[in-house]
């Protein structure tokens, strides 16, 4: 693909596309599913961005809780505008994340998992049987108010399409500042770098706890958001939205997607809502072994994820051309 | 003046004692060898000096400084470098990219990560200081061909120029090498030779470990023999050679082939 094509052409349709849809399909549930879809690739993102260094987070899902429960607690139980909760929701989880990611992420590997699944069955429980006035327990909140009016404008998921633009607008900002980090500062190499050797980073001087930290409390940070953009949309969480089964679709995305790729998760993510939105969810309780089974194929057939296909389909296209040059 | 005093230094591992008592002194400038028969404890005295093993007992000073307890980056950002035994890269990485990881602590004072968030004409400016600097480093190891391929693709001999590149890159005073010529074809280790005699003539102190016996003689200027964690022997390269018990460390006394026939 000429690098024109691929650096403006396809992101500007794109963009283009992601702005003019509301037109099109007006408002409603089309508009809401694709919001949802966002937020699922924002949730993609963050989950790469960790597992830079190596760190499969099993905890992903309940860091977007804790975005989820915050928000929707400072509303309900405090008062407070959606505007002031919605930072905070992000800085909890990422408060939650550096305490836990503090003692842990010297962990690597399988040990680093066990302690996130851990983690993750922690949080559950806390939103489960803890504070269960705060909380809600079992049923959760109900009722999550929708973001207050800016200037006139609304924020009704429901019966209006603004709410699809502060969604649109807070992913493709989030995912700006993951691939800026990643790409145009030293932070990304420096992750990086931890993954693949990490005592060949320490001799040279790179304080690896500090930057595991920071990369762990960054993508932390955003699941909060994400979870709390959520939590305003769909107006009802419970305990069992935010399991360790929403890491495990996260990771699905991930690894579907191409782990070493900035738009493979993306990308991964939004393809596999869409299919799971229409298709499987005809298959009730099959789902997850639906998705069990596009994640093993991928593994076996594309292991560097889905976004290597066209590069793998290419010499199949082409291999008559280059017989042909050959014998020139 | 002395950079390097280890003293007494000790490391247990369960009952196994890997280094043990071992004392010596480098002074700036030298060029000192590290030699030993197989499980002698060279690579776990690389480890202590550079913090990736804790001492059970003794001392480490690097210019006068008590280093026994410092972690291993702390330890890089006073003026040790180091290499691996087995080739360490970044394997997905270029081999640009490997030394400009490893130009971190250079970086991190022109270039903070917090400073590269807004891109300011000087923020660039110092960028490609640190470019240029990477630039000539593989320049000076003779990478410069292979800059842009990744390093799990180099051949074996280029990959050790390249751990040598990023211990370069640290700007240290001591290097430490572990067995780096270990691999390379004869070519390889010549062009090596005459890289690490003019790092050594650019001021800095070199330890190395090393089996290949010729580049050791022709190298060090002093060399340290372990057996069994205990320093046996040390002295210039002809004496070393010719001490008895340094011989019976490497080819045995005979004894115990005398007790078998």
């Amino acid at each position: 693909m000429p690098t024109r094509v691929k650096t403006i052409i396809v992101p500007t349709m794109l963009g283009l596309a992601m702005i003019l849809v509301p037109v099109v399909l007006g408002h409603g549930y089309y508009i809401q599913i694709l919001s949802w879809v966002y937020l699922n690739c924002l949730m993609a993102a963050s989950m790469r961005f960790i597992m830079l260094t190596g760190h499969v987070n099993f905890a992903h899902g309940g860091f977007v809780g804790i975005g989820a429960y915050t928000s929707a607690v400072l509303v309900m139980k405090v008062g407070m505008p959606f505007w002031v909760a919605f930072p905070i929701a992000g800085i909890a989880s990422a408060t939650v994340a550096l305490a836990f990611g503090l003692p842990t992420l010297k962990l690597r590997g399988a040990y680093f998992f066990m302690a996130s699944f851990a983690f993750a069955e922690v949080i559950r429980i806390i939103f489960h049987y803890f504070f269960t006035d705060l909380f809600g327990g079992i049923n959760g909140l109900v009722g999550i108010p929708w973001p207050e009016p800016i200037l006139g404008i609304l924020f009704n998921p429901n019966s209006g399409v603004n709410y699809y633009y502060l969604v649109l607008v807070v992913s493709v900002f989030s995912l700006f500042v993951f691939y800026y980090l990643e790409r145009k500062t030293r932070l990304g190499p420096i992750l990086e770098s931890i993954q693949q050797a990490e005592s060949l980073a320490q001799s040279v001087g790179i304080r690896i706890m500090a930057y595991k930290v920071t990369g762990f409390v960054v993508g932390c940070f955003f699941a909060g958001v994400t979870g709390s953009l959520y939590a305003h949309m769909i107006g009802v969480i419970s305990p069992f939205d935010f399991t360790f089964m929403l890491s495990v679709y996260c990771l699905i995305y991930v690894v579907v997607g191409g782990r070493l790729y900035f738009a493979g998760p993306i990308i991964a993510a939004a393809v596999l809502t869409f299919i799971s939105l229409f298709w499987l969810k005809a298959l009730g309780f099959w789902e997850t072994v639906a998705y069990g089974a596009i994640m093993l194929i991928t593994i076996l057939f594309l292991p560097e994820g889905m976004v290597t296909l066209p590069r793998m389909l290419k010499p199949l296209v082409h291999n008559s051309e280059q017989v042909s040059d050959l014998q020139e | 003046m002395t950079l390097l005093e280890v003293k007494e230094l000790t490391k247990h591992f369960g009952g196994l004692t890997a280094v043990d008592r071992v004392s010596f002194m480098v002074e700036k400038g030298e060029i000192v060898g590290l030699i030993g028969p197989n499980g002698a404890g060279k690579t776990t005295l690389f480890d202590l000096l550079t913090g990736f093993v804790r001492a059970s007992k003794g001392e480490v000073f690097f210019k006068s400084l008590d280093i026994t307890r410092f972690v291993p980056s702390k330890i890089a950002s006073l003026g040790i470098g180091r290499t691996f035994q087995l080739a360490t890269y970044f394997g997905e990485m270029t081999v640009l990219q490997n030394v400009l990881v490893a130009l971190h602590l250079r970086a991190i004072k022109e270039v903070p990560i917090q400073s590269q968030l807004i891109k300011t004409p000087r923020v660039r400016e110092k960028e490609q200081q640190i470019f240029k600097a990477a630039h000539d480093i593989l320049a000076f190891v003779g990478l410069t061909p292979s800059t842009n391929q990744k390093a799990k693709n180099l051949p074996h001999g280029f990959q050790k120029l390249l751990s040598i590149a990023m211990a370069l890159a640290t700007n240290p005073e001591l290097l430490l090498l572990d067995e780096v010529v270990s691999g390379m074809n004869a070519k390889e280790i010549k062009d090596t030779i005459t890289i690490l005699r003019e790092i050594n003539k650019q001021g800095k102190t070199i330890i190395m470990i090393e089996h290949n016996m010729r580049v050791a003689m022709s190298l060090c200027e002093r060399i340290i023999v372990l057996n069994s964690g205990r320093k046996i022997a040390e002295g210039l390269p002809k004496e070393i050679v010719s001490n008895d018990e340094v011989i019976a460390a490497y080819l045995g006394t005979g004894k115990e082939h005398a007790y078998r026939s």
